[in-house]
């Protein structure tokens, strides 16, 4: 232990390296750490360790993380702190710590390094099992630690197996099915400004375990009485721990309020270290035990069936006296002391246990809810399981009957300023559940998820009918039930659960063989799933517009060429290939001949179209399928599902060949020229190398294969070649290309180009709720095969009318480009019966069109089909546009350009 | 002969005590799918005249005339990727026509990247779910699954030595991913 | 999380595997059924409290299809059995482990 200097409210304390914060503003006697939330009433602390209902602090220095318990930061170099009333605030800045997690499978997972957990690993140890050890105090031994005492040696040789691993300042915050829990393992603001910069400051750890044994310890209890919230008055357990393991000096004169045995041994550590203990109050009629008999031979007075009733303040409103209450005679006296040692017996931590189901049982001997659990999986042990260690034989009870006035500042939940006055008024409003009435009165419900006040709120329950509160006569705690937690049993910063999941790799980002190239051209990447594409490729001074404009002209009327790897392919092989075919999609493929290529649509079995694209025959057993950038996962899934799961008879493999080929679209009445010059092995000319053929060539050695597919309707070519050439080639044409003006182009032209022939881009033309025939498509719809799906379009509700489909708008204002996803309404529609403007369609693609020189769009019209010609309005926020209906297909109609 | 472009290249963390991380790039690959237990299997292996693990997990090394190393891995009951034999597509094309069976050149489906180090477990452990503790996943397994979201195949392929298949894709994320999990290792 | 067994591949995290609602629905032929009990395949399927017979993928690993049976209340796991096998019978009710038992 060092000496360092921390700073704490903006004054500078000094404290020991490693000791609770709470331990070092005590010994520098600042008692009153904070005012309550809601009644503004002084507080200090009152716990050890995460129990702690008052002494809340935001950190000043490193990431001025809120709402920490004084308990459990460790006093460090560097710290800067400050007190809170109850309401963290959140740091303008980011927090930029490190923050990582750690998937970790073990044997035994033992939760709780005090003596049980440790007794608990030494016996897995010996079976010949891994252990990871986790508990969230800086180090071993549980309460041993509150005493200042070691370990005993046996036990330090299980902290030294090889099989064990302890983790110490590790939480486990929940625990989940099949012996799955989460920790948080804090591994930095201890070391204060010694930390190192990449060191995580927390670390979640995902523990998948054979088996767990449960030793989570225990919280010492509070008692319910009268102004029992004042600075001064504290669990006994920790009083004694501050006084004698931390050197808090600041109390001359206590008082100790027991129900249990704990009480006296925690009287006679004070006693040993010099406070003048003044009387220990027992709310029994009697105890024995060797920790009585010490105290009693130490000369500190005891009386029993005596309880502490209320309490006075001094000018700074912490404790200066006490009123004890002796509970048979009800007499009442009053006796100064400035701290008053509470212990009202123990709250095993059943938290952990309740997470996955498991009912705790009242045990009134241990005036105590306890988890006794053995099973293969699952184990609990020591007090937990009502190991209590010693002769505490506590008594149930949980403080004196109060009057209505004393219950206004009988505090229950501290943290949440909610009293037993609270209570009363949530049971005289006919509140019974305790699930209720924590919602009721707010009990339970701070950070501190009712460490300490949830027990008090079942005792309270069951002592209202002695009371005369209208409660039921002799309720037991068994009747009233325990709470039920839920995770994380501490709270954990959002920032540790994101980890290393933060900006750029929060989600994948998926690139093509040609990213860095299109970086380099000063491309506006946009996101398509988790793939980033050339949005578009302005030149200095250009806007979107202009850039979009220019790449629409010189693929309409030069050459372009665009980078489309993100397809999805998918090789598809086997006898049966052509007849699978057939029946994923609506058109016929076994009629296709090798060497070429047809577009088609597929239907999931509600008739409903999933996704598009060309597929090439590359042989007569072989085929290429593309699909959709974002469809590729999710349409093999398709395939596989129903080759695995209906038609294993099928002999048909299918291979993700997605990012083993890239794809080049070149594009324009000046491709076939531009690519001659590359490809220089086949005959690209139209009669040789007709539209919807594929071909196997050569550049420059490298295999490419190239097929006449247009997505625009423009004459085009796709050289499709390994992913490891793309940039080659693509570097290669370019050269080639500068006579050309060879133009890159991105994703908003390839939209603009395929609405004016249109083709439709599932996901945005449709809306997962259109046939083949909604989008006009019925060409493509075989009648004399069967297919997935072609059951459904006999269904009256996919033949109805009404249906919306897909048509062609165009605004009456050419220059009025509509927002797409804009509503549109018949033409002068007035509101119907109940004040609406029913619609009738929406805009699903809108763009500019050089080649039309004028605005267009796609549009889902009920019935559009039928209503060419037809006028009708378009609202956008206040202006009304008006639009025509037209057919889909703005230019070349006949299919003239792509040859 | 033009040189293929691997998706890292120009990455580079040097060598470090820990874990090194590198990419072996432009590992040949084939993907093969054919039915366990049949004739075509059989005539499968013979042609490639190597034997091919039976059990999915597993990684068995092979040896191929004229290459370095190469290694068969099961993925599935009826599917398997061999890493490193140039030649795999051109054997098996003559039998195609008796059995079925699919073989795919796939070596720009993936690049690999492979992890190396004392420490190489641990750095794996933050983005790998899945338990790679020696009884679970000991040298010579092999496994699919998702690393940092990207689909990925990880290769347990020597002691201390891992090698991540991973997406071409996805190759720059995945190895921002293990350089950032390693920064604490090294 | 769940950890599901997939029979190829082990115990692995719920989120390699998709899932893919009751097992043993087999695709009828469309062409024999009336609109009604063709809407039923598509769109009506058992959702028991208790004991489900499911189907489920490994998409992240393997790739393959298999069945299972799931307490959709205990989250317990039954047995898995591979498609087109034979269904194994549905497991009995779950033991509630506690203290004396």
């Amino acid at each position: 232990m060092s000496e360092i200097i921390f700073s704490f409210d903006d004054k500078m304390y000094k404290g020991q390296h490693g000791e609770p914060l709470a331990a070092a503003l005590l010994r520098n006697g600042l008692l009153s750490i904070t005012n309550s939330t809601y009644h503004g009433r002084p507080r200090g602390v009152v716990g050890l360790g995460v129990e702690e209902p008052n002494a809340l602090v935001q950190l000043v220095s490193g990431t001025q993380e809120s709402m920490l318990p004084a308990t459990v930061i460790e006093v460090a170099e560097g710290l800067s702190a400050r007190s809170l009333t109850g309401i963290g605030a959140l740091p303008d800045a980011p927090d930029e710590a490190r923050y990582d997690k750690t998937n970790c499978y073990v044997d035994t997972l033992v939760i709780g390094a005090g003596l049980a957990g440790l007794k608990a690993a030494g016996e897995e140890l010996r079976a010949g099992r891994e252990v990871l050890l986790i508990d969230d105090q800086p180090g071993p031994g549980g309460h041993l630690r509150h005493l200042g005492a070691g370990l005993p040696s046996a036990l330090q040789d299980v902290l030294a197996h090889q099989n064990l691993t302890y983790l110490s300042r590790c939480t486990a915050t929940g625990l989940y099915d099949q012996n799955y829990v989460i920790a948080i393992e804090r591994r930095s603001d201890h070391l204060g400004s010694a930390a190192p910069a990449n060191r995580a400051r927390i670390r979640v750890w995902h523990i998948r375990a054979g088996q767990i044994v449960l030793t989570p310890g225990a919280f010492q209890r509070p008692l319910i009485f009268a102004n029992n919230d004042r600075p001064g008055i504290m669990l006994s357990h920790a009083a004694a721990t501050y006084v004698t393991v931390n050197g808090v000096r600041i109390f001359r004169t206590a008082v100790v309020t027991t129900v249990d045995n704990q009480g006296y041994r925690d009287a006679l550590r004070l006693h040993n270290a010099g406070v003048q203990v003044q009387a220990i109050y027992d709310a029994r009629p009697g105890a024995k035990g060797s920790s009585v008999d010490a105290a009693s031979a130490a000369g500190i007075p005891i009386r029993f069936r005596a309880a502490v009733l209320d309490t006075a303040s001094n000018a700074e409103g912490a404790l200066h006296s006490v009123t004890i209450q002796d509970l048979d005679t009800k007499d009442a006296f009053e006796i100064t002391a400035d701290l008053l040692a509470v212990s009202g017996g123990w709250t095993p931590i059943v938290d952990l246990a309740t997470h996955i189901g498991i009912k705790p049982k009242w045990s009134e001997e241990h005036a105590a809810f306890l988890v006794n659990h053995f099973t293969d999986k699952l184990r609990t042990a020591g007090m937990l399981a009502g190991d209590f260690g010693g002769d505490d034989d506590p008594s149930v009870f949980f403080g004196p009957a109060l009057d209505a006035e004393q219950a206004r500042y009988a505090y229950i939940d501290l943290q949440r300023d909610a009293t037993l006055h609270d209570l009363r008024r949530g049971v005289g409003a006919g509140l019974s559940s305790i699930e209720h009435i924590k919602r009721y009165t707010t009990i339970g419900t701070a950070h501190d998820q009712g460490k300490t006040s949830g027990m008090l709120t079942i005792g309270a329950l069951c002592q209202l009918g002695d009371a005369g509160q209208g409660g039921k006569p002799g309720l037991s705690p068994a009747d009233v039930g325990t709470l039920s937690f839920r995770p994380p049993y501490v709270p954990i910063p959002f920032v540790a659960l994101a980890g290393r999941e933060r900006g750029e790799l929060s989600d994948p980002i998926r690139i093509t063989p040609l990213h860095q190239w299109h970086v380099e051209a000063g491309a506006v990447f946009e996101d398509v799933g988790q793939w980033k594409r050339p949005w578009y490729f302005a030149k200095p001074g250009e806007s979107m517009e202009d850039a979009v404009r220019r790449e629409c002209i010189a693929a309409r009327e030069g050459v372009a060429v665009m980078d489309a790897s993100t397809l999805g392919k998918i090789d598809i092989q086997g006898p049966d290939a052509a007849v699978f075919l057939d029946r994923i999609y609506t058109n016929m493929f076994s009629t296709l001949p090798e060497g070429q290529c047809r577009y088609g649509l597929m239907c999931k079995a509600d008739g409903i179209v999933f996704d598009d694209g060309v597929t090439t025959r590359l042989g007569k057993n072989h085929f290429l399928m593309t699909t959709t950038t974002g469809g590729a996962a999710r349409v093999l899934a398709w395939l596989e599902e129903w080759l695995q799961t209906e038609w294993p008879d099928l002999k048909v493999y299918c291979t993700s060949v997605t990012e083993h080929i890239s794809t080049i679209a070149l594009v324009g009445p000046k491709s076939r020229q531009l690519l001659s010059e590359l490809v220089t092995d086949i005959d690209l000319s139209k009669d040789a190398f007709p539209f919807m053929h594929s071909r196997m060539a050569t550049i420059d050695g490298i295999p490419v294969r190239i097929a006449r597919i247009s997505f625009s309707g423009e004459l085009a070519f796709e050289v499709n070649a390994e992913w490891g050439y793309a940039r080659y080639i693509w570097e290669r044409l370019w050269a080639l290309g500068r006579s050309y003006d060879l133009t890159a182009y991105g994703t908003e032209t390839m939209h603009v180009l395929r609405a004016e022939k249109g083709y439709i881009i599932i996901g945005q033309d449709t809306d997962g709720t259109q046939t083949p025939h909604d989008l006009n498509m019925s060409w493509i719809v075989s009648k004399k095969k069967e297919f997935i799906g072609k059951r459904s379009f006999q269904l009256p509700y996919l033949k109805a009318t009404g249906r919306p489909q897909l048509v062609g708008l165009l605004p009456e204002d050419g220059d009025e480009v509509i927002p797409e996803g804009a509503y549109i309404t018949a033409l002068n529609a007035r509101p119907d019966e109940h004040g609406k403007i029913p619609h009738t369609g929406f805009v699903t693609s809108s763009y500019y069109s050089p080649a039309l020189g004028r605005a267009f769009a796609l549009a889902l019209v009920a019935d559009g089909l039928s209503r060419m010609g037809e006028m009708v309005d378009v609202p956008i926020g206040k202006k009304l546009l008006s639009a025509t209906i037209c057919d889909a297909v703005f230019i070349d109609k006949e299919n003239i350009r792509r040859d | 002969m033009i040189a293929k472009e691997s998706p890292l290249k120009g990455m580079d963390t040097g060598t470090a005590a820990a874990v090194t991380i590198r990419e072996l790039p432009g590992l040949h690959t084939i993907d093969l799918r054919v039915a366990p237990g049949t004739e075509a299997q059989a005539a499968v292996a013979e042609a490639l005249g190597i034997e091919l693990p039976g059990k999915p997990g597993r990684i068995r090394a092979v040896q191929v005339l004229g290459e370095s190393e190469a290694h068969a891995l099961c993925l599935a009951p009826d599917w398997w990727l061999i890493v490193g034999y140039q030649e795999a597509v051109e054997k098996l094309a003559p039998l195609k026509n008796g059995h079925h069976f699919s073989v795919v050149d796939v070596s720009g489906q993936r690049t690999t990247i492979e992890l190396e180090g004392p420490n190489a477990r641990e750095v794996l452990a933050h983005l790998w779910e899945q338990d790679l503790r020696e009884k679970s996943f000991p040298a010579g397994s092999v496994s699919q699954g998702l690393m940092a979201k990207a689909p990925v195949i990880v290769c347990h392929i020597a002691p201390s030595r891992y090698r991540v298949m991973v997406r071409s894709s996805f190759a720059l994320h995945l190895w921002k991913a293990l350089v950032d999990a390693a920064e604490e290792w090294n | 999380m769940l950890n599901i067994p997939c029979p190829h591949c082990g115990l692995r995290n719920e989120t390699e595997f998709h899932y893919g609602a009751e097992a043993g629905v087999a695709y009828p032929d469309p062409n024999t059924l009336t609109d009604s009990e063709w809407a039923k395949y598509l769109h009506i399927r058992a959702n028991p409290k208790g004991w489900l017979a499911e189907r489920w993928v490994h998409f992240a690993g393997c790739g393959r299809w298999f069945n299972l049976w799931r307490n959709t209340i205990t989250h317990e796991i039954g047995p898995v059995y591979l498609p087109f096998t034979t269904q194994p019978k549905m497991p009995g009710n779950t033991v509630q482990e506690g203290p004396g038992k």
